[in-house]
């Protein structure tokens, strides 16, 4: 059951396309392959938390049946996702196709159901070359045949996995290609070139960029990109490190470049190495391969002189390598492009799918609606009969804080501009989920403009019943789906000592924060959210001008808002409507897990 | 070590099972009709079992065949250092390791991981399929 190797498979990572496909082009704003923006978050259904790899097509038309029968499409649920565990194990002529037992009548049959019924047809595949469930169906060398067979079934979504991924260590990938996603150890460098020549040490002259690389005591270790799958780190911030040398040479032109290494296939030890010359958007990549192998890490070599050019006078010069991040981007990509081949002119909702591990939020907007920001939210999904198990909490991701921590302060990364914070599906109606746990689970999901997908049978639900009432609050879904589409922002936590609360990662949940949201009708949404599962007798409070002063410029109307007299709060929770003249907004306590969410609207 | 192939895993299984004279093929149409193997499993019949794909077969047959529950809480298994490497496995494996079904394995350094791309020998296939059904058997050490 290892990964499927065959002649459509690449043999290596390649050039990319062109600088737009480049880390210095992440931050450009520019999208690839005319990507449409302005979509708001997709909400929907997806089989995976609800089934795991039992979904049947019977079991998802059930689901569209009861998306309707509980007019949820009417409140936006429009995305019916299969997610893995659909198809055959191997292609079929070189094609997907689905798995007989459990979906019978076809792709096809599946979504023109699904389309009958006024919904939107979503599918699952992988950039590796085996799904994680282990088909080898995975869409690796295989985009443009794949991207025609999800066009011919009338896919509206795909969701992408990364799992089998060749040029990184991602889930059942080999380790060894750490090699392309780390430089080699480097110890020196040599310039040589028009009469000049100099040599530079790594640890004494080389300064590091961001806080991955590592200065030892004679070389530079970790020259690369932060793994952000699991918890640990902050996603805010350089999430890549470069060795970078300031330069000062005598004249224009072309110099030669040798660089003393050592070669490895682990973590911080690679062997592919990008250099550079000049910062973003001027800089100039000169070499972006493979260097030979050395004996091992210990062993350094000189590498075959590099050609640059370099200008008279001050250059910076970049050792590095992104290639984590693009040549993940550049396989989206290729799924991208197949779709567009097929149908240049539908626009499949794209969703990223690895993890967080390549950061994402730096580069997915360019080919992407949403991206995973960590490692799944339950590894204990359910099956028919068995609603899984949820947790508020865990020391990894698998838990509502895990996710909703890290998505916190990832406000600025999202828009209509570029796409979403995907924390993962919701787990509303898990065992280990009590109904405050839910409510406050799906309002943290709402104001984080997180996709909503429920991860439930909705045979389970019924009209008025205690599910419903949470995933059918319309108040709190309209949150999710204002036309601004700007993320909430954390304005206020009470676990944070110095530094912004919008921007500092903290995993402590013993903490209440208030996240405020500007909507399009002039209002704010105000959320307090209990992390702690104890109840707290805290008082909490934020006032207009801590509002204004971090989230005033996006909302349509500051100055109305800042100079109102009086407000009308109602709580999204209770509905309960009333007044206040004091401009201060808050809470007495909340219970464990708990949530209070006022839309605040000013009045004249 | 003589490896067992997925095939033969199965057979065994439901050998213990139910006692049955059915062919090979037949055997893996049930597994994959009750839910507790997948196509891929019928497809890769005279291949090497892998351990990942073990622990699933024995826990989705766990809750399927014998109705047996999930352990709420994964105890040590939780500690396996390997143990989020798969994510569609991690379940399936913290519940065969907290059941005591199969046996982590540990480093020099005394750290416990499952070694989820390891292969399943024929001793070993006999211990789990005996510990799927005496419990008694079943390894207390991780439990």
């Amino acid at each position: 059951m290892g990964k499927e190797l065959d002649e459509m498979t690449p043999n290596s990572p390649g050039a990319l396309k062109g600088k737009d496909y480049q880390f210095d082009s992440f931050a450009d704003g520019s999208v690839l392959l005319g990507k449409k923006k302005g979509h708001l978050p997709p909400m929907g259904w997806n089989s995976w938390n609800a089934f795991g790899s039992g979904n049947t097509e019977a079991l998802t038309k059930a689901m569209a049946d009861k998306i309707v029968e509980l007019g949820l499409d009417k409140l936006g649920y429009e995305y019916v996702v299969l997610d893995d565990g659909c198809y055959k194990p191997e292609r079929v002529d070189g094609k997907i196709t689905n798995e007989e037992v459990k979906f019978p009548s076809g792709f096809k049959a599946l979504s023109d159901y699904i389309h009958g019924k006024g919904l939107k047809f979503g599918m699952y595949n992988d950039i590796g070359t085996n799904l994680c469930a282990g088909a080898a169906v995975g869409t690796c060398g295989h985009e443009m045949t794949d991207a025609a067979s999800y066009i011919e079934w009338g896919v509206d979504f795909l969701k992408v996995d990364n799992c089998y991924y060749l040029w990184d260590n991602a889930t059942f990938s080999d380790a060894a290609n750490a090699r392309f996603v780390y430089a080699p150890l480097i110890k020196s460098i040599q310039i040589k070139g028009s009469g000049f020549e100099k040599s530079l040490s790594a640890v004494k002259e080389g300064k590091i960029t961001g806080e991955r690389a590592v200065k030892n005591d004679t070389y530079v270790s970790y020259i690369g990109t932060f793994d952000g799958t699991g918890p640990e780190f902050t996603p805010v911030g350089d999430r890549s490190s470069e060795l970078v040398f300031e330069l000062d040479v005598p004249e224009n032109g072309e110099y030669e470049l040798s660089v003393e290494y050592a070669s490895g296939k682990e973590e911080g030890i690679g062997q592919w190495l990008q250099v550079a010359v000049g910062s973003a958007p001027e800089s100039a990549l000169f070499f972006d391969d493979l260097l030979p192998e050395t004996e091992g890490p210990e062993e350094f070599a000189v590498s075959e002189p590099i050609k640059l050019k370099l200008s008279k006078g001050k250059n910076i010069l970049r050792l590095m390598n992104h290639r984590r991040q693009e040549n993940t981007l550049n396989s989206y990509a290729a799924m991208l492009e197949g779709l567009k081949a097929a149908a240049p002119e539908k626009d499949v909702i794209l969703s990223v799918c690895e993890w967080g591990k390549t950061q994402p939020q730096n580069w997915a907007y360019k080919v992407s609606d949403s991206w995973r920001i960590l490692n799944d939210i339950t590894f204990k999904v359910g099956a028919d009969g068995d609603p899984g198990t949820g947790t508020w909490k865990d020391d990894y991701t698998p838990s509502v804080t895990s996710q909703y921590n890290k998505c916190v302060i990832m406000d600025e990364f999202s828009g209509l501009d570029k796409g979403w914070n995907d924390p993962d599906m919701l787990m509303v109606g898990m065992n280990g989920m009590t109904p405050v746990m839910s409510r406050t689970h799906f309002t943290m999901w709402a104001m984080m403009n997180a996709p909503l997908m429920l991860g439930l049978d909705l045979r389970r639900v019924e009209k008025g019943d205690e599910f419903y009432s949470i995933i059918a609050n319309k108040d709190i879904i309209d949150l999710n789906r204002d036309s601004l589409g700007i993320q909430a922002k954390r304005i206020f936590s009470t676990g944070i000592g110095t530094g912004r609360p919008d921007q500092v990662y903290t995993r402590d949940n013993e903490r209440i924060d208030v996240l405020a949201k500007p909507l399009s009708d002039g209002s704010v949404a105000l959320s307090f959210f209990n992390l702690s599962e104890e109840a707290s007798g805290q008082s909490v409070s934020v006032s207009v001008s801590d509002i204004v002063g971090y989230i005033g410029k996006k909302m349509p109307d500051c100055e109305k808002f800042s100079k109102a007299v009086s407000f009308e709060l109602k709580d999204l929770w209770t509905e309960e409507v009333t007044e206040n003249t004091s401009g201060v907004f808050g809470v007495n306590g909340l219970e464990g897990c708990g949530n209070v969410t006022y839309k605040i609207t000013p009045h004249e | 070590m003589n490896e067992i192939n997925t095939g033969s895993f199965i057979c065994r299984l439901l050998n213990a099972y139910n006692g049955s004279y059915a062919s090979e093929a037949e055997k893996l149409h049930f597994a994959r009709m009750h839910g507790f193997a997948e196509a891929m499993d019928e497809l890769s019949a005279d291949k090497p079992l892998i351990r990942s794909q073990a622990a699933r077969i024995i826990h989705e047959f766990l809750k399927k065949e014998l109705h047996e529950p999930d352990e709420p809480d994964w105890g040590d298994a939780g500690r396996l250092k390997d143990l989020y490497d798969c994510h569609v496995c991690v379940n399936h494996i913290a519940q065969v390791c907290v059941k005591g079904i199969m046996s982590p394995k540990q480093t020099d350094n005394g750290e416990i991981f499952f070694d989820g791309k390891g292969t399943v020998s024929e001793t070993e296939a006999d211990e789990i399929i005996n510990n799927i059904f005496i419990l008694d058997q079943r390894t207390e050490i991780y439990k």
